[in-house]
């Protein structure tokens, strides 16, 4: 019983790393993605700032989801989620100068990140507290993952290095387009294209 | 009826809750988060202003008096112009013949990679010791303009030459009607 209970809850935690992954799958929360993935070190406070969120609103939903009734539910998510947002936001402020100016409005709009909400009303609303904990968790590490992927190769083919570090030679001229908006979008294009890919040929040695 | 109540108090619970815990990280982070700014600021006006060991808050965050060892050695100024994406807040500092000691660049949204590149040393240093008259782009009047445009970002580069320029010209204004 136990051992079910245990490789069900290590399920929950590991579906959001790449099967239910919240940027390549749910494709929720886009616009974070985008804007926070010019460098690799950006999208990894992003990441860091999100999973947080994630992690916080996740856990709180799970233990009031008896007591909230459902009609008031939604405003009651919002205020859990822009509270942890908040507090995010004035912890960077005060001890991550750096990261806070270069991330700016964007940590205040994680509280718009569709994803936390969707994961609050889809799984934390009706799940236990355990489970809850597992999928925030899981989901973070996802989001970090990839938006992390995300920088890292907008960064070397857009800017020649890798978080702040030269890696292209010296002569390398760098591909500008990468760092500007539409590289977000053919990277995550073309991520999204090869998951699909390694997911169906998975799917199917596993049948 | 009895929902209602209880919709209200749930919401009203739920609120005050995120309320108390809100306060407590305000108490706790406000101290650094003021330190941090009044830090950055005062780096930023040494930056702009070597010369000067003391900084008088003139015109309350717009115009401080650069001092050196109690004498008036020029002015720091801050300023906003509109960028390419967005806001430029930028510092810079004159001493008392009109030249330009120094720039820094506070705050922008410019386009990384090109805009962006009015924070790079190279970019900001070329405007040290010119004069405002000195202060427009060379493509724009190469006569008299001294500073380079950053390739593909001209647009940039001419809203801090120009957010420069009419920040001197118009404290210069101010000055001589002080005067007359």
């Amino acid at each position: 019983m136990s051992q079910t209970r245990f490789s069900s809850l290590l399920k929950e935690l590991t579906k959001g790393f790449i099967r239910e992954n919240p940027i390549l799958v749910i494709m929720l929360g886009l616009c974070a993605t985008l804007a926070c993935s010019t460098s690799a070190t950006d999208a990894f406070g992003m990441g860091l700032a999100f999973s947080f969120v994630m992690l916080g609103s996740n856990i709180v939903v799970a233990i009031i989801r008896r007591v909230v009734p459902s009609q008031i539910r939604i405003p009651v998510f919002i205020t859990v989620i822009s509270t942890f947002v908040t507090i995010v936001d004035y912890t960077l402020k005060a001890y991550f100068p750096a990261l806070s100016q270069s991330l700016g409005v964007y940590v205040p709009l994680i509280v718009v990140n569709c994803i936390v909400m969707a994961r609050a009303e889809a799984y934390s609303s009706k799940n236990t507290v355990m489970a809850s904990l597992m999928d925030g968790i899981g989901m973070g590490i996802g989001f970090t993952l990839i938006i992390t992927l995300i920088g890292t190769i907008r960064e070397v083919i857009g800017n020649g290095t890798m978080f702040g570090h030269q890696v292209m030679p010296a002569r390398y001229q760098p591909f500008m387009i990468f760092i500007l908006p539409p590289g977000a979008f053919l990277v995550i294009g073309f991520l999204m294209a090869l998951h699909r890919k390694f997911m169906i040929t998975f799917y199917e040695s596993q049948r | 009826m009895r929902d209602f109540i209880r919709m209200v108090s749930v919401l009203f619970i739920v609120c005050g809750l995120a309320a108390a815990s809100l306060a407590v990280v305000n108490a706790i982070t406000k101290e650094p988060i003021a330190g941090h700014e009044k830090r950055y600021r005062d780096a930023a006006l040494r930056e702009v202003f070597p010369d000067a060991d003391e900084f008088l808050n003139y015109e309350p965050d717009r115009v401080w008096e650069a001092l050196r060892e109690g004498q008036k050695t020029g002015h720091v100024f801050l300023t906003q112009v509109q960028g390419y994406s967005g806001p430029i807040t930028l510092m810079f500092g004159t001493d008392s013949s009109g030249a330009i000691t120094g720039l820094r660049i506070l705050n922008h949204t410019e386009t990384p990679g090109l805009g962006a590149k009015i924070t790079t040393a190279q970019f900001r240093d070329q405007f040290k010791n010119k004069r405002s008259q000195q202060l427009i782009l060379g493509k724009d009047d190469p006569a008299r303009g001294q500073i380079h445009a950053i390739t593909g970002a001209t647009f940039s580069t001419r809203a801090v030459t120009k957010a420069l320029r009419s920040r001197l010209e118009s404290f210069n204004g101010e000055k001589s009607e002080g005067d007359k």
